[in-house]
């Protein structure tokens, strides 16, 4: 068990926007988080990186363990987030060569020996499956690649600093079907090592790809359970009418 | 002129309004429930016939089983094709995917009930031809069961009712002990009247027949239990250990 989460509530000024949250999140599997826009279940991912730092008037009361330890109140943010890296809905890459943005978190870091960090860029352009397409533009701008290409580069960003866990919000919401599926092989190659914690709004990508799936909604979990089960016999019938599209 | 282009009935706004979010989804599975519903009642009255045409040697009722059996294959054939279009367009999950998955195999075993009430008007038309003989008694009681494990079956569906379906499946073994005992009894018979064997051949056949009717029925039984339930498990677990022990 990677992370566990224990009576988490949070309010954004006097709106509860997660309510009583208990989970446990595996290691090296992928956890989807479903639910309808406003459900929460964007505010808990960050909740997990504590992303929700940046916020003005959040209030996060209960317990997020990452291996044991309390996020919130024995680790600081910046160690917390090089074991908790993020890939979000567009492609962010920083507007510098594809290798400086792959370079930049061990930059940061303090690594400067060039062999070193000519090793990590590699190695994780190569983790992400895209070395054979981009080796030859390394330094060219990041902007340039496709869609599809900047965002398996967000992610070799995010594996650089060699993270333990990868949150993912909608990765693919802006992707073509054949650059989601490379991302959703990818998210699946990758849980070998990492353990995988995914927003998404396709119902289908949450039954092909993770192991275990939450449903939120109006910020409480409703039903949290294996993939499989979840999506063949769910046990609520609120999980059942979002899953068949027969909401409201 | 503007005004016009978009004057809207109000009465048809309001019907737009109330469709359910997926409304021509729920109108495809609504459709394939009703054509599995319609299929189920035809082949209850096709049994009723096998049964009446058993009992009075009627050919020309045995005829008209017969021909019916087209009826019910085409019946198979559209429900296949809908419940591969609606796979395939709405890809349904969850309970409409149980359904959906299920009734594809349903129907398979509806239509091999099917099937047996033609096969055994064939006989009762060839027996009809041939000198009477004394029919087992017993056959009453097998088909009463079986005609009672299929009926059973299709209200535990149409109900949603699981135990009723769990009930059908223990029914299947009151069948199995009526097909030993006339078996048996055919037996004895054949030797007292060696003559008679071509009947009693022919009685023999049916009997098997029913007996498969019966176990398509506890078939259709595990499928309505994992379509009400969610649950493979009792399908593959207890019952078939208790068929192997």
């Amino acid at each position: 068990m990677k992370f566990k989460i224990d009576s988490l509530n949070l309010n954004y000024g006097s709106f509860q926007a997660l309510k009583d949250i208990s989970m446990d999140i595996e290691a090296n599997a992928i956890t989807a988080l479903i639910g309808p826009s406003g459900c929460g279940k964007s505010t808990f991912l960050k909740t997990l990186n504590r992303m929700n730092d940046f916020e003005d008037n959040v209030a996060i009361k209960g317990l997020v363990t990452l291996d044991g330890t309390d996020i919130y109140k024995d680790m600081n943010a910046i160690e917390l987030r090089q074991k908790v890296g993020m890939v979000f809905q567009q492609p962010n890459p920083f507007p510098k060569t594809v290798y400086d943005n792959v370079a930049y978190g061990p930059r940061i870091r303090g690594v400067k020996k060039k062999a070193t960090l000519d090793e990590v860029v590699e190695q994780s352009l190569t983790e992400v499956g895209i070395w054979d397409e981009i080796k030859d533009r390394l330094h060219k701008s990041a902007l340039g690649l496709s869609g599809g290409q900047q965002q398996r580069l967000c992610m070799a960003r995010t594996l650089a600093v060699k993270p333990e866990v990868i949150l993912m919000d909608e990765p693919t919401s802006a992707l073509d079907p054949i650059s989601t599926m490379k991302i959703e092989d990818l998210a699946t190659e990758l849980k070998k090592k990492y353990t995988i914690v995914i927003v998404t709004h396709n119902m289908q990508q949450a039954n092909r790809i993770s192991d275990k799936t939450a449903f939120f909604l109006l910020g409480e979990l409703i039903e949290y359970g294996t993939t499989q089960n979840l999506f063949l016999n769910p046990k609520n019938k609120k999980t059942e009418d979002y899953i068949t599209g027969r909401f409201g | 002129m503007k005004d016009a282009e978009f004057n809207i009935d109000i009465y048809t706004l309001v019907e737009v309004l109330k469709m359910s979010t997926r409304y021509h989804y729920e109108e495809e599975l609504a459709k394939i429930n009703d054509s599995v519903f319609a299929m189920g009642a035809d082949i209850e009255e096709a049994i009723d016939k096998t049964i009446l045409s058993f009992r009075n040697l009627d050919t020309k009722l045995a005829i008209e089983i017969m021909k019916h059996d087209d009826i019910i294959d085409a019946m198979e054939y559209q429900i296949e094709e809908d419940c591969v279009n609606i796979v395939v367009k709405q890809q349904p999950i969850a309970s409409d995917w149980r359904k959906i998955a299920s009734y594809t195999r349903m129907i398979a075993d509806m239509e091999r009930i099917a099937d047996h009430c033609g096969d055994i008007a064939i006989y009762v038309k060839e027996l009809s031809a041939m000198a009477p003989v004394k029919v087992p008694e017993r056959f009453s009681e097998i088909f009463n069961i079986m005609k009672q494990m299929v009926s059973d079956t299709f209200s535990s569906f149409t109900e949603g009712n699981p135990l009723k379906a769990a009930n059908v499946i223990g029914m299947d073994d009151q069948v199995d002990k009526c097909f030993d005992e006339i078996t048996r009894e055919i037996a004895v018979l054949m030797k007292e009247q060696p003559d008679k064997i071509p009947q009693y051949i022919d009685y023999l056949l049916i009997n098997k027949y029913i007996e498969r009717m019966a176990d398509h029925a506890a078939n259709i039984a595990d499928w309505v239990t994992f379509i009400v339930n969610g649950e493979l498990k009792l399908k593959f677990t207890d019952r078939y250990k208790k068929e192997s022990e």
